[in-house]
């Protein structure tokens, strides 16, 4: 034993260093931290010609090589965020706009909206598509037939575009719809009262299924002659376009003779207003049962009155010279009472903001219940059931136990907007009324003054 | 199933009884085995670039052996034709095995050695016996490539200390070793400790750090002469900055030494990719001896660690990578652009590596504001559009084991064992770095494209939706992989006088399932929770037989019957989404049949080896990005039969008392024997994109060199030593596309066409030819007070010496591929790069 302590004695240091190094080795996984690299900024470039100058540079349908030290300078007003434009950003200065051609993706990050650039023309060419002069790098003349501007590669963007500091937000310039001249190609535009024409409203944006471009009419009241393009693989392309008339801000181009818009994404269009077909509301359905029968199964041309289970049908009833409808399970003796009141189609092809609103009133509440429902694939059959519905979130009259409340409820405007074509607005009852005192659910509901509004 | 297991209990217990009842124990003849106590000195270069990525896009290349042994055939193979990432018999690392203290180390991941838990600790496996293949064996069964049997037992290390200081120029610069051992303790104890530090700023590869450790630790106490117990300590945390396998085009801008992984930031280069590895073991072991010279092992083993890797990651930002196809001039078909592209990179090298300035800049320009829910005060301003993420693979392995071994009267050696492992990796991804920003989204960007009515099919985790990312924080996938392994083997051999046999039976089972601990947008009902879990049972076969003539002239005869079941990664498609599996699966067929010569005299020595494996019915998935899907693209492969055949043959003449001249080759023909059935599938896709043929019958297996050859003169004279060698490596094969060899990638193509044949031709990589030398003094003296030995040595080892920049070692097709144009140019191949000249000198002093 002695030895033995006398090994570990002698060897203390080596055991030491052991521990050490063994602490070290295990503990301190000695990761650096990295500062951040102070961030990148190009050469100081400072415009030595307005973006209205370069254009005056080029003669269509002619590729040119810039050879002499031009510099210009604007902010990006559009970029591939929302890749309804691909590879290439549009800059704009106070005199004019320009394509930049870019052979990149995500461009959006660094070339945002609003980013100020500055870009050194030397060895860049000048070109232009369908009417709009693009900046590239060469000329692609593999199809001599039909030459094309190359973009700028991603490796080489940073030797000709730098970003330069003070950019802000492009203010879009107001226009009048007759007022897109030539000098504004390429620019932000702002055009006020715009809508799209009828067969163009509720449409997607553009064909992402096919990656197909769209185009889609909008015009002013009085004239139609601007459309809007949207790429086949912009992100909103499944959005649908809206119904309203008011602002559209978006890219103004020119593919030949022909005027378009192009937008960055769909809040470039506030069109909310109403359409200027008509001025006001329109009314597109109106019924306040007041020419009926009273006391009878109401029937009328394209109305379907239908009891599904329980044999109870909608009844015309007349109080304080107000004609209205009823429902009700009461005496029915049935363990299920499902009726429904469907009102004849509605075309919502020729409006926008459309609203459904009516009254009701409700007597001896014993929780059935009362639904308003729409339904764009229903046949117009006996079997409502069998097609799909929406529910509307209408306020519906409840709670009055005993006798019918004094007032009537109005059912709060309902929009309808979404739903496009034909389409079927239905009033569902659901109750019962089995033998048994308990459970009943007959409530009676009173139903007035339907209406469907659009503009 | 459980019938055959009961079985082979009977067996192993009729064993044990039968060999009590002989009591005569002698030490047992055992020299027909090629085993050999190696202590050749360690520093000899040991290619291992990286045992664990998978599907060859890396190399991967271990050693299989963990020393050189005295055979020259593999001594050579080992070292020399490693170079060339040489594999014995065209085997990989998979049919190898290696074991401590009795222990099997493998990962049942990859199906092969667990080196990382090993790693630099070679040295104080002094005691280690190398056996090739399947012949009769203490330890274990043994299987086709090595076993490498290394005992760390402090016990059997002698009384010594010793430090050690290596310089380099590889992987790292420095080495330095601090080892003591007691040897065996009058009272019983025995204690062995090793400590090393393996460090570089800048390795062999540009922009690569290393930082290596290794420790181990192993304490013995003999509690009487017949049990020993044993517990041992070992680890080695590591952190190495990775080369790239790089296009032929990149080198021609950017040099020899191009390794885009890297870029200046504040003027030093940093490395995007970057593996961190640390797996303590700790193994704790008993022999114990029992009446009639029986003995028993038992060995339990314990691992709980950490593998990742970093890399970078980007939302909303152009491909920041700087070697992408569509940065380089050759993507530009103009040839104005190209030309000033070319220009553009000549001028600037720098354009050639990472850009952490753009990449920061990049973030700071993002504007963001998010809000964290239950903090309104702190309002993140800037998300991240790149990132460096750390792609973790949190591991944990049991294993046990228990080796009984008997002598069969006089001239036999009955042994059977039986083992089980259990196994869990949990693998997810961190953000290691957000580079100046102050969040990330947990979005899968790629499933944005897809045209869906649902809106969560970007969510990784649909349970938490948009979640906001910081730093050190888990985003993506998350998923864990969990195996077990149960074995039984039985085996015997007999020395007779002219006739040495062996014969063994071994039973596997392997199960394992995948448990997704997110669930994502893409496969709600595929990614969450626990998979079926896939059993497999294989049974193995061996029997051997050696004919001795004169004691110099040995014929052998080794035949090799069994299967294998088949790896995690090559069932699940894409375990990172989900479930999936590929079709068919089953264990793959292995055959194997082996005869040999051996001539012994003392001029000269002759070992020389025929063999024919057949492997029927392995499966592989490779997976890669593919920018067109927005996605990790799989091919799933199955039906994969492989023959590999091929001679092995090794001279070593002495020709005076101490120069020896040898001569080592190998000749081989591995070729694919089937048309495989692919499958390829996306990671964002349940559809199968597409289904078919590969047209690889008579394929080569590509990688290891199927020709090599090589010339050792070595010169002894009393404590100083020389060896020159010269290594030759041909017929080297480049991995394939599969998507190549389709029918439906060349329908549109004429059968006789030029484009036909470049495309579907397979690749031959040029040969490559060696020459290193190895020069070694050592100097010896006693101590005058107690008579102990001291030592000096000095090693230097010279490798690659005619090379002077780096060497082509291997390389693949990328497995992108140009259907539209094919145009076979648009994704060249990648070459690996391996060691031009490279050298290391060590100084140790052992006392």
């Amino acid at each position: 034993m002695s030895m033995h302590t006398s090994y570990i004695g002698v060897n203390n240091i080596f055991i030491r260093w052991i521990c050490i190094f063994f602490l070290w080795g295990t503990f301190c996984n000695c990761e650096k931290v990295w500062d951040a690299p102070p961030l990148y900024t190009g050469p100081a470039l400072k415009a030595n010609m307005s973006i209205k100058d370069l254009l005056r540079l080029h003669i269509p349908n002619n590729y040119e090589k810039i050879s002499a030290d031009y510099i210009i300078e604007g902010t990006v007003t559009a970029n591939d965020k929302s890749d309804n434009f691909y590879k290439a950003i549009i800059i704009q200065d106070s005199t004019a706009a320009v394509t930049v051609k870019l052979d990149g993706y995500n461009l959006f990050t660094k070339y945002a909206v609003g980013q100020k650039v500055g870009i050194a023309l030397n060895g860049l060419w000048l070109s232009d598509y369908a009417g709009m002069t693009q900046i590239g790098i060469g000329v692609d003349r593999t199809d001599p037939a039909s030459p094309f501007l190359l973009g700028i590669p991603q490796p080489l963007m940073n030797r000709y575009i730098s970003l330069l500091a003070g950019g802000k937000l492009m203010t879009p310039i107001a226009v009048l719809a007759t007022g897109l001249v030539d000098s504004l190609k390429g620019c932000l535009v702002a055009i006020d009262q715009l809508e799209f024409v009828v067969s163009d409203t509720g449409k997607p944006y553009s064909d992402l299924v096919n990656q197909l471009p769209t185009s889609h009419t909008l015009r002013t009241c009085s004239i139609g002659n601007l459309y809007l393009r949207t790429s086949g693989f912009a992100s909103f392309g499944n959005a649908l376009t809206p119904r309203g008339n008011g602002r559209a801000t978006g890219i103004y181009t020119v593919f030949r003779t022909q005027k378009q818009l192009v937008i960055r994404d769909t809040s470039d269009l506030q069109l909310t207003g109403l359409r200027c077909s008509v001025t006001g509301p329109k009314t597109l359905f109106a019924e306040d049962f007041s020419n009926t029968l009273t006391d009878s199964t109401y029937k009328a041309a394209g109305y379907k009155n239908i009891a599904e289970i329980g044999g109870k049908f909608f009844t015309t009833k007349k109080t304080s010279g107000n004609n209205y409808l009823e429902i009700s399970a009461f005496a029915a003796r049935q363990n299920a009472v499902i009726s429904w009141l469907i009102l004849p189609p509605i075309n919502l092809d020729h409006s926008a903001n459309e609203i459904l609103h009516f009254d009701t009133k409700d007597g001896f509440d014993n929780g059935a219940i009362l639904q308003v429902m729409v339904s764009t694939n229903y046949d117009g059959g006996n079997s409502p059931a069998r097609a799909r519905w929406t529910l509307l979130p209408a306020l519906m009259a409840k709670g009055s136990t005993s006798g019918f409340a004094p007032q009537w409820i109005f059912s709060n405007k309902l929009d309808l907007s979404k739903f496009k074509g034909s389409v079927y607005i239905a009033f569902r009852y659901e109750g019962n009324d089995p033998s048994a005192a308990m459970g009943k659910l007959t409530t009676s509901f009173r139903l007035d003054n339907i209406m469907v509004q659009g503009n | 199933m459980r019938a055959i297991y009961v079985c082979l209990i009977c067996v192993f217990m009729a064993g044990i009884l039968r060999a009590q009842k002989r009591s005569k124990s002698k030490a047992l003849p055992n020299k027909l085995v090629q085993k050999v106590v190696v202590s050749e000195p360690d520093e000899i270069p040991i290619v291992v670039l990286d045992p664990d990525t998978k599907n060859g896009m890396e190399p991967s290349f271990v050693a299989s052996s963990l020393h050189a042994n005295k055979d020259p055939f593999y001594n050579t193979a080992s070292f020399g034709f490693a170079a060339a990432g040489f594999m014995i018999k065209g085997l990989d690392a998979s049919f190898s095995q290696t074991l401590l203290n009795g222990l099997p180390i493998k990962s049942l991941l990859t199906g092969s050695p667990h080196f990382a838990v090993y790693s630099g600790l070679q040295q104080m496996m002094r005691k280690t016996v190398v056996l090739d293949g399947i012949s009769g064996n203490e330890l274990s069964f043994g299987s086709l490539g090595n076993t490498t049997g290394a005992d760390i037992r402090a016990v059997v290390m002698p009384r010594q200390h010793k430090i050690a200081v290596t310089i380099a120029n590889r992987a790292y610069s420095h080495k330095y070793v601090v080892q003591m051992s007691t040897g065996q303790l009058k009272n019983g104890w025995a204690l062995a400790a090793h400590l090393n530090a393996r460090l570089a700023k800048e390795g062999y590869y540009s922009g690569c750090g290393y930082q290596g450790y290794g420790y181990l630790l192993s304490v013995d106490k003999k509690i009487n002469d017949r049990l020993l117990l044993s517990l041992s300590l070992l680890g080695a945390p590591i952190a190495a900055e990775r080369q790239a396998p790089v296009l032929q085009e990149s080198l021609q801008y950017f040099g020899a030494y191009y390794n885009p992984n890297w870029g200046m930031q504040n003027g030093l280069k940093r490395n995007a990719v970057k593996s961190t590895t640390h797996l303590p073991t700790l193994i704790f072991s008993t022999a114990l001896s029992l009446p009639a010279a029986q003995k028993l092992n038992i060995a339990i083993g314990l691992t709980v660690g950490v593998k990742s890797i970093t890399g970078l990651d980007w939302n909303s930002a152009p491909d920041p990578r700087a070697d992408y196809y569509k940065y380089l001039p050759s993507f530009y078909k103009d040839s104005a652009l190209g030309a000033l592209m070319q220009d553009n990179l000549l001028q600037n090298p720098g354009k050639g590596q990472l850009d952490w300035t753009g990449m920061y800049t990049l973030n700071a320009m993002s504007n963001e504001p998010v809000m964290l829910s239950g903090n309104s005060n702190l309002i993140l301003q800037k998300k991240a559009a790149v990132i460096v993420e750390n792609r973790m693979d949190a591991q944990q392995t049991l294993v046990a084991s228990l080796v009984y071994q008997s002598p069969i009267g006089k001239v036999g050696l009955f042994t059977a064992g039986i083992n089980a492992q259990l196994e869990r990796h949990h693998f997810y991804k961190r953000v290691h770095d957000l580079l100046g920003a102050h969040y990330y989204v947990n979005i899968n960007q790629f499933a944005e494209d897809a045209l869906q009515i649902r809106t969560d099919v970007n969510q990784f985790d649909i349970e938490n939706p948009n979640q906001i990312i910081l730093q050190h924080q888990k985003f993506g996938y998350n998923y864990e992989a969990r195996f077990l392994q149960t074995a039984a083997f039985v085996q015997s051999s007999w020395t007779f006088d002219r006739f040495d046999i062996f014969a063994g039976l071994q039973l596997t089972g392997n199960s394992f399932n995948r448990v997704g601990l997110v669930k994502n947008g893409l496969f709600p009902l595929q990614s969450k929770g626990a998979s079926y879990t896939y059993h497999f049972t294989s049974p193995e076969a061996k029997l051997g037989m050696t004919y001795k003539l004169k004691g110099r002239h040995y014929f052998s005869v080794e035949l090799l019957l069994g299967a294998r079941a088949p790896l995690f990664d090559n069932v699940f498609v894409a375990p990172k989404m989900r479930s999936t599996v590929t079709d068919n699966i089953s264990s793959e067929q292995i055959r194997s049949a082996l005869i040999g010569y051996q001539y012994q005299s003392n001029f000269c020595k002759i070992g020389f080896r025929a063999f024919l494996i057949s492997q029927k019915g392995a499966r592989d998935v490779l997976t890669f990005y593919h920018d067109g899907y927005h996605s990790f693209v799989n091919y799933a492969l199955t039906g994969i039969n492989k023959i590999m055949q091929g001679l092995e043959a090794s001279i070593d003449f002495s020709l005076r008392e101490n120069l020896s001249l040898q001569l080592i080759g190998a000749l081989g023909d591995y070729r694919f024997s089937s048309r495989q059935m692919l499958v390829v599938s996306s990671d964002n896709d349940a559809a199968v994109l597409e289904k078919g043929t590969v047209y690889v019958n008579n394929f080569r297996v590509a990688r290891t060199p199927q020709r090599a050859t090589a010339v050792n003169l070595s010169y002894r004279p009393g404590s100083f030593f020389a060896t020159i060698s010269a290594h030759y490596m041909d017929k080297r094969w480049m991995l394939f596309n599969p998507i190549r060899r389709t029918y439906g990638a060349l329908a549109t193509l004429d059968t006789l066409s030029v484009q036909r044949a470049r495309i579907t031709a397979q690749t031959q990589l040029p040969a490559m030819f060696t020459v290193g030398a190895l020069l070694g003094q050592s100097i010896r003296w006693y101590r005058v007070k107690n008579k102990q030995p001291q030592t000096i040595m000095c090693i230097l080892s010279l490798n690659n010496i005619l090379q002077n920049s780096p060497v082509l070692m291997g390389g693949y097709e990328q497995l992108r591929f140009d259907v539209a144009k094919l145009d076979v140019n648009k994704f060249p191949p990648k070459y690996f790069l391996g060691y031009g000249f490279n050298f290391s000198g060590t100084i140790s002093f052992t006392f």
